[in-house]
């Protein structure tokens, strides 16, 4: 503030430099600046700053936060001013006493003056004949009387110009303070433009909120009349400076004056002039007085002015500060009111979501409820995938078991299957030696018979005793070679039987083993079913769980109205229309509705006859199969059993002579050919295989043949 | 008819070279969207072909609705979207095939949005060419026209709902709810390719329900 008193200055700057529309000022003088750094106060601008800066608060704050700020600096300068009032007024209060002092004086002056004259005119009368005596005497007195005016004149005088300097200083001040008034009054008068406009725009945001709003527009008029008093006291303050001025130029007018008696003063003290120019000066320091004693009733008036100035500022203060506090309650209550529709509308999204989720009636419980239910859903579900990854792990390793044991089966079985091999040859080896021994022995017999024959040439030809022991001899050499041959043949026979009971015994193990083999096959396979299972449970619980994470920080949103209902709805109105169309065409069939249950009737009983026709049908083709199946096997003896297995037939023969069931030939049949699939039994007659059907192409034969040897074993004693 | 969000119907001109601002990669986004959606429904048969109309965008021959329901209806979405977009709020778009009959979802189209915070508060400008955009969703629009060998066919009624992810600050007009997220139980998903205008990026993925075998 220019040109204000010098106390108080410092501060007020410092209170008005803080406030926020400074800073703003400021802010806006470092943009005008080429360089976006730092500016004098150390604070980083530039117009990202500046926008974050007016961005970053909330608009109601920000003109809070900045009110304030100018409102308590308006406060301190009001403070301040307040405080110069009250020095003007001692000063004032000192110059009336000063200014009584003076006019007393000046009514003793002028008392002891007109004493002095009436007191000069009657000696003057009185002493008439000595004139110029009375004229020398009454010239040194008069000159005594001039040097003692004078002497006063000049105390007046100084008086007088340090009262003019007062006043001056006084003025001063006042405009001084008047311009800063002003100044004060112009922002206040724009902030309160701009918390109006902000009033109105809150006003036309915030709704239900009448109370503070009257207050407002209570305050608003009041502002407005406080307004127009502060109008109607810058006019007074301006008469003031106007009158204060005026004074002022009277004051400089008293001074010239003042140092214009002076030099009469002066003048008066080197030349003796009569009693009548002391009169005249006498005259006019009547004057003087008069216009002195106008003066100060003008300052009275001045400070009176001043005073009711005063008053209307502490009004116009309490009136801002009122308004403040109103618009700060407006603010909040706005704020308030913003939080709570906010919470309302958060409420009804809340309860929209409740009432879609879980129906009408529910409540928060509710939700815990469920969301509790979900936990633990959740955990059971963990927890049946930590088992189930338990028994999958449980399972492979049984599965890796089971495929060891499988592949030592395998093995077991290959070296079986090598056993019955070398059996089998160990087998032909033995039938070869058996047919080796036969030939031998059907030799032997030959030679038997030969002997024989030889013998009965030498009992013919008369042979002695010696051709007898000879024949002796031969025949324990032929009975000692018959029983070792015997004894062979036993051996052999018994070795044969050892080789037989050992190869059924591997046959079985070997039965066994591929039963075992087939059950964990089986297992496995079920195993990695569950394992498969299990796995697809897992990844969709986890995608569950991923959709949960990913729905819990966000809100999903469609409109109200869209397609999807649209569509429902019309197919909706469809199915209503169509059931009312079949409603109506009910209501015309019910007129003949007895005609509809005789239909009814009739058809069941179609139905009836029809399905037992179909049993009997199928009973009849039952017994013809059946009859045909026993035909067969009783005129080429097999059974003959037909099966189909992924669209294949296949023709099962079980042999009339087998003893066991288990043993029988598959055939398959396709494109009117018949095919050996090759079973157990099938590998056990490879050669009659290889022989008939590998080489003859015929089946019949093979069959016909098997049907033979089958024959013989179970005729042969 | 395609949608006139704000600014030229070619797009591009809140562009300058390669500089993409928040407003032009808004723009283009919405844009991609509205013809992405007007695809799909055209090749997944859900609407008539008569009621679509032949245009030129991105390069290729694009199908979009000239039905005005459904335009006025995917105007007021993408509307939305595009202040939402600007705020940085949008999260994704769901677009829900569902069978009218039994109201099952059988197919999910789900849309996700990353966005560069820093750009929206305008604290940097990134750069990328239109070019190189444009030839990115060509190439996610083709994969949708493709994708109709894999997908089942859609024998019964259907009809689709969009879904919009935002965060939970976001101001909702009152025309919107909230919905559940209408996933499909048991079902197969496609991770189709994605674009990015260095503001805002885009993955697509399709859900369809398996079939019962």
């Amino acid at each position: 503030m220019e040109g204000g008193p010098s106390a108080g200055a410092t501060p007020m700057r410092d209170l008005v430099d803080r406030s926020a529309s400074v800073k703003r000022r400021r802010v806006a003088e470092a943009l005008l600046t080429p360089l976006t750094g730092q500016n004098a106060l150390g604070e980083y601008v530039n117009q990202e700053d500046q926008e974050v800066y007016i961005n970053t608060y909330g608009r109601a704050n920000l003109v809070k936060r900045e009110f304030v700020e100018a409102s308590e600096a308006k406060d301190a300068v009001i403070e301040g001013h307040r405080k110069e009032l009250a020095a003007l007024r001692r000063r004032l209060g000192l110059l009336e006493g000063e200014k009584a002092a003076a006019v007393a004086k000046s009514a003793s002056l002028e008392q002891e003056v007109e004493t002095r004259a009436l007191r000069e005119r009657t000696e003057a009368e009185l002493a008439g004949g000595n004139a110029a005596d009375a004229a020398a005497a009454t010239e040194s007195e008069a000159l005594k009387l001039a040097r003692g005016q004078q002497a006063k004149l000049r105390a007046l005088v100084e008086m007088k110009a340090r009262r003019v300097e007062e006043l001056e200083e006084a003025v001063a001040g006042l405009e001084s303070w008047k311009r800063c008034e002003a100044q004060e009054r112009r922002e206040a008068s724009a902030e309160l433009d701009r918390l109006r406009l902000e009033v109105e725009a809150l006003r036309g945001n915030g709704e239900g909120n009448g109370a503070a709003e009257r207050r407002i527009s209570a305050l608003e008029s009041r502002l407005v009349l406080e307004e127009d008093a502060t109008a109607a006291a810058e006019a007074r303050l301006k008469d003031a400076l106007a009158e204060a001025e005026r004074q002022g130029r009277r004051a400089l007018e008293a001074e010239n004056a003042a140092l214009g008696l002076r030099k009469e003063l002066v003048d008066a003290s080197s030349s003796s002039a009569p009693v009548a120019d002391l009169e005249r000066q006498v005259r006019h320091l009547e004057k003087e007085l008069q216009s002195q004693s106008r003066e100060v009733a003008a300052a009275r008036a001045l400070r009176g002015k001043l005073q009711s100035e005063g008053v209307l500022v502490e009004k116009l203060a309490q009136a801002q500060a009122r308004a403040e506090r109103a618009e700060g309650a407006l603010a909040e209550a706005t704020a308030s009111q913003a939080e709570a529709d906010a919470v309302r509308a958060d409420a009804e999204t809340w309860r929209s979501i409740l009432v879609a989720r879980f129906g009408e009636g529910s409540g928060p419980h509710d939700v815990v409820r469920k969301f509790d239910k979900a936990e633990r859903r959740v955990v059971e579900l963990l927890e049946e995938c930590g088992r189930a990854r338990v028994e999958a792990k449980a399972a492979s390793g049984s599965v890796g078991d089971l495929e060891t044991s499988l592949r030592s089966t395998g093995e077991e079985g290959a070296a079986l299957r090598q056993m019955i091999e070398e059996l089998r040859a160990s087998a032909l080896r033995q039938d070869r030696k058996v047919t080796l021994l036969q030939k031998e022995r059907d030799g032997l017999k030959r030679i038997i018979a030969s002997y024989d024959d030889e013998e009965v040439l030498l009992t013919r030809a008369g042979a002695g005793e010696g051709a007898g022991k000879q024949h002796a001899v031969r025949v324990a050499e032929l009975e000692d070679a018959l029983e070792a041959q015997r004894a062979q043949a036993a051996k052999l026979e018994s070795e044969l039987r050892e080789s037989q009971d050992k190869a059924e015994d591997l046959m079985s193990k070997n039965e066994a083993l591929r039963s075992e083999g087939a059950e964990a096959k089986s297992r496995v396979g079920s195993l990695e079913q569950e394992r498969s299972m299990m796995a697809r449970e897992l990844a969709s619980t986890s995608q569950e769980l991923s959709h949960l994470k990913a729905e819990q920080d966000s809100r999903i949103l469609h409109l109200a109205s869209n397609p999807e209902q649209k569509a429902r709805r019309d197919h909706v109105n469809g199915l209503m229309a169509e059931v009312a169309s079949l409603r109506e065409a009910l209501r015309s069939q019910g007129q003949g509705g007895g005609a509809t249950d005789a239909e009814v009737a009739k058809l069941k009983k179609q139905l009836e006859s029809l399905s037992k026709r179909e049993s009997r049908l199928k009973s009849a083709f039952q017994d013809r199969i059946s009859l045909f199946i026993d035909a067969c096997y009783a005129i080429f003896g097999y059974r003959i059993d037909m099966t189909t297995e992924n669209k294949e037939t296949r023709f099962v023969l079980r042999p009339m002579h087998e003893e066991r069931e288990s043993l029988n030939l598959i055939f398959k049949f396709e494109s009117n050919a018949a095919e050996l699939v090759p079973t157990e039994y099938s590998e056990t007659m490879q050669r009659e295989v290889d022989t008939f059907i590998g080489r003859y192409k015929t089946i019949p034969a093979f069959t016909a043949n098997l049907t033979m040897d089958i024959f013989n074993k179970q005729t042969q004693v | 008819m395609a949608p006139n969000i704000a600014g030229s119907a070619s797009g591009g001109a809140t562009a300058t070279q390669n500089n993409i601002s928040l407003k032009g990669s808004v723009k283009i986004v919405t844009e991609f969207f509205s013809y992405a959606v007007n695809s799909i429904l055209y090749q997944r048969g859900l609407y008539a072909p008569e009621d679509f109309k032949r245009t030129k965008k991105y390069g290729l021959s694009m199908m979009v609705t000239s039905d005005e329901g459904l335009s006025k209806y995917l105007n007021t979405i993408l509307t939305q979207m595009s202040g939402w977009l600007s705020e940085g709020k949008l999260q994704k778009l769901v677009l829900v095939i569902a069978s009218v009959h039994t109201n099952e979802v059988l197919e999910r189209w789900a849309f996700d949005i990353e966005t560069d915070q820093e750009v929206v508060e305008g604290k940097k400008r990134p750069e990328k060419s239109e070019k190189e955009i444009m030839l990115e969703i060509q190439a996610i629009i083709r994969q949708i026209t493709a994708s109709v060998t894999f997908l089942p066919l859609l024998s019964d009624p259907c009809s689709f709902d969009l879904l919009v992810y935002t965060k939970k600050d976001t101001s909702v007009p009152g025309e919107w709810e909230d919905s559940d997220p209408r996933y499909i139980l048991n079902s197969e998903s496609v991770k189709l390719r994605s674009f990015t205008t260095k503001v805002h990026k885009v993955d697509t993925m399709v859900s369809y329900k398996l079939l019962d075998e």
